[in-house]
Parts: structure tokens; sequence; C-alpha cells
């Protein structure tokens, strides 16, 4: 049976969202939001065990705000093909995210538009094998 | 049993890593060597990279633990504290055992190797490689707990069946050490699922699908935490082309346990 392409697409997060994250909660996320960012990118940190993007958010008095951008382990993004060079600091991006619900600046990363166009996810698990078997 | 003290642990340390670094680079340079001979199958057939393929809409299907375990007192409890939130603070770190490297991960490739007389287990993130011994040798008498327990194998036809005692009890859940005690899944409604140390696991390992799959049908008898048995089949897709990368814990050394916060709080050191 196939399922709507919304129900797999929602499964998948979820899926993701927990197993993505075997080292701590996404609880403090809201995961039934989804916020969209204009950020300048300040670093990409492709650490273990999960992958950050700091980003600096204009303020409504005319400042800056960082937010750090949770996203999956490094081998989740890269086995979905984000590379660690993808982002620059300076180079202006799209994100929609979850944010904290304490409201800080911190947020979980559904996915960036990068400035060439590109949009990445969080990372997930890999795509099919090159040739699918026994399915 | 009887524990070492947290500072002889330490003082034991250095050589741990090297032993673990060192069985995994002889899990990793003696695929070609002969298999150890074993009535029934053959070990060289589990070889190879596995990635989990049981969430999704494939033939072979995971099956999850049960919603209505027969708690006793001490597992009805820590289930209930297992729901705590915090709880996921202090596990941060933890190394995940045989429950979880055998759980289907559809997120973090586990590879197989052999070395003579031993099947080696890793898997991405996780830091200690799992020992399955199937040159015949039972479990000693005496055994020091440990992340990944002591496991022996052998042959019934073509299923490998692995019996693992000796663990330490993880202060996650069974069914929650990546999804943690509060985010829950369509599937995983149920109450959190503690193993102790008296726990007690055996897998039916054998390949399906042409080869392609992994079933691994799992029981677990634990009876500090449960009145009856918990059994759950998990399968894996073979993966030749992918590789298992680098995934540990404390690269990232700021607090984020409540997300990282700018500004918020200084990074450990």
């Amino acid at each position: 049976m196939r399922m709507p392409t919304g129900v797999v697409a929602a499964a998948a997060f979820l899926l993701t969202a927990q197993l993505a994250d075997a080292h701590h909660s996404f609880a403090m996320f809201d995961l039934a939001k989804e916020v969209t960012i204009e950020a300048t990118v300040k670093e990409l940190r492709w650490t273990n065990p999960h992958v950050w993007i700091q980003v600096l958010v204009p303020g409504s008095a005319g400042g800056e705000q960082e937010w750090g951008i949770e996203a999956g382990a490094p081998g989740m993004l890269t086995r979905t093909g984000w590379r660690s060079n993808m982002l620059a600091p300076g180079d202006k991006v799209t994100l929609i995210v979850h944010p904290a619900l304490s409201g800080a600046p911190t947020a979980s990363l559904v996915k960036v538009t990068l400035a060439d166009g590109r949009v990445m996810g969080p990372g997930g698990p890999p795509p099919p094998p090159p040739a699918s078997a026994g399915q | 049993m009887d524990m070492t003290n947290a500072a002889s642990r330490h003082r034991y340390l250095p050589l741990f890593l090297v032993f673990a670094i060192a069985c995994f680079c002889v899990g990793q340079s003696t695929a070609a060597v002969p298999a150890p001979q074993a009535k029934g199958g053959n070990p060289s057939d589990l070889l190879g990279v596995w990635i989990g393929a049981g969430f999704g809409s494939t033939a072979w299907r995971n099956t999850s633990w049960t919603l209505t375990p027969e708690f006793t007192a001490w597992g009805a409890a820590e289930s209930k504290r297992m729901g705590d939130p915090q709880v996921s603070v202090e596990s941060y770190c933890e190394p995940p055992g045989p429950t979880v490297l055998m759980g289907a991960n559809p997120l973090f490739p586990m590879q197989i190797a052999m070395s003579p007389g031993e099947l080696v287990i890793m898997m991405e993130g996780a830091p200690i490689p799992r020992h399955i011994y199937i040159d015949g040798r039972t479990h000693p008498d005496f055994l020091e707990l440990g992340w990944t327990g002591h496991s022996v194998g052998h042959w019934e036809g073509d299923v490998l069946v692995v019996d693992t005692i000796g663990l330490k009890a993880p202060k996650r859940p069974l069914n929650g050490f990546a999804s943690n005690a509060v985010i829950p899944l369509p599937t995983d409604k149920g109450p959190r699922l503690p193993i102790s140390e008296q726990l007690h696991m055996i897998e039916r390992i054998r390949l399906v699908g042409a080869g392609q799959f992994l079933e691994n049908e799992i029981t677990l008898i634990d009876p500090k935490a449960y009145a009856k048995p918990l059994t759950a089949k998990f399968y894996s897709q073979r993966r030749p082309d992918l590789t298992l990368l680098d995934l540990f814990c404390n690269e990232d050394t700021r607090p984020q346990d409540e997300g990282y916060v700018p500004g918020k709080a200084a990074e450990k050191h």
C-alpha cells in the first residue's frame, strides 16, 4: 500500500527528529511550528554530534542577533548531499526552522536555501541504493 | 557482580581505547580471513555494511516492542522515571549497547566484520565495537558488566543465534535511546521500557530477501524489569555503497542540552 506523500514526509520527519538525536532531546524545539528566517551566515560548525549553523538575524532595533540552528549529525548531512564548504561566513540564506519553545534564539533546522539557490535539509536517511534490491 | 571503582576504570581508559581501536582495525582488515568452520550458516555471508530498512514501506518491516509490558515493581518505577526528559541529559554520552546497535537504525549504518572466531559489529556513533564469539566458547564464569556485554553465537541451520549477558543498565529506555522519552512517534506511544543489568539478550539473525536484508529477532529476558520476555524483529538492508563516518558525542563542547543559545553560557573546557 502506498501512503500519501504528505504522510510519508511527516513520518520521515518524525523519524528523523527522533533518530537523528542519539544524544539529546529535540524536545526544546516546537516541532509543530515553522518559522522563516532571513539571515547572514556567521559560521558553519561541522561538529559531532550535530552540525550547527550560526547566523546573524537583523533585529527590530536595527542591530543583529545571533541564532544557533541545529542540524543532524555530520554523517547524516554528508549522505544527504551536504558538504562542509557549502556555507561560508557572509552568505545570505533563508532558513525554515522549528523555534525553541523558550523563545531563545536557537532552533532546529527544517531546510535552508543557500545563496546559490540550493535547498538543503537537516540530514536524514541516505538516499536509496543505486540499484534497489529486494524491495 | 563486583564492579571496579570509578578511579580504576579511568586508569585503564587509555588502554581500553587502544584495545577498541585495535579491534576496529582488525575488523576492518581481516574481511579476507578464511571463515572459521561453523556448522550451519556461513558467517562470511553476514559481512559488510548494513543500514536499518524496516521503518519504511518495505517488505521487511520491523515489529515494535510491546506497548503493554508486564512490569515488575522495579520496572514500573524505572519506566516512570525515564519519562523525565532530564534522563536524556544524564545519558548524553552513554555508549549504545547491543539493543541499540541491533535496532536497525535507518540513519547510521553498521558494519559487520570478522576476525578469526568472532564477528565484530561497529555502528556509526557507537564508540565501542561489539564482539560476537562464534568459536564455540561459552560465557565466562565471572564477567564484569560492560556496555557491549559478552556475546557468543552458534548456528541453528541458517540462523545465527547470539546469546548476550553482562550488560550495564543503560540510562535511556529501550524504546527511547534515540527518541528520548518525550517526543512520541505514532509507533512509540507505549511506556518507556527500561532494561537492567540482569538482561539476557537472545538474537536470531538470518539473511532474507535473497541475502540483501538482515533479519534479527531479538528476545529480551530481564526478570528485574519484566515478568515476561520482550520480542521484536528488526530489518537492515545490505548497503555496500555506504561507509561508516565519524560520529561521537562531545566534539562540540558548547552546552546544548536545551539547545545552544548564543551568549547564554561559555564553552566547557
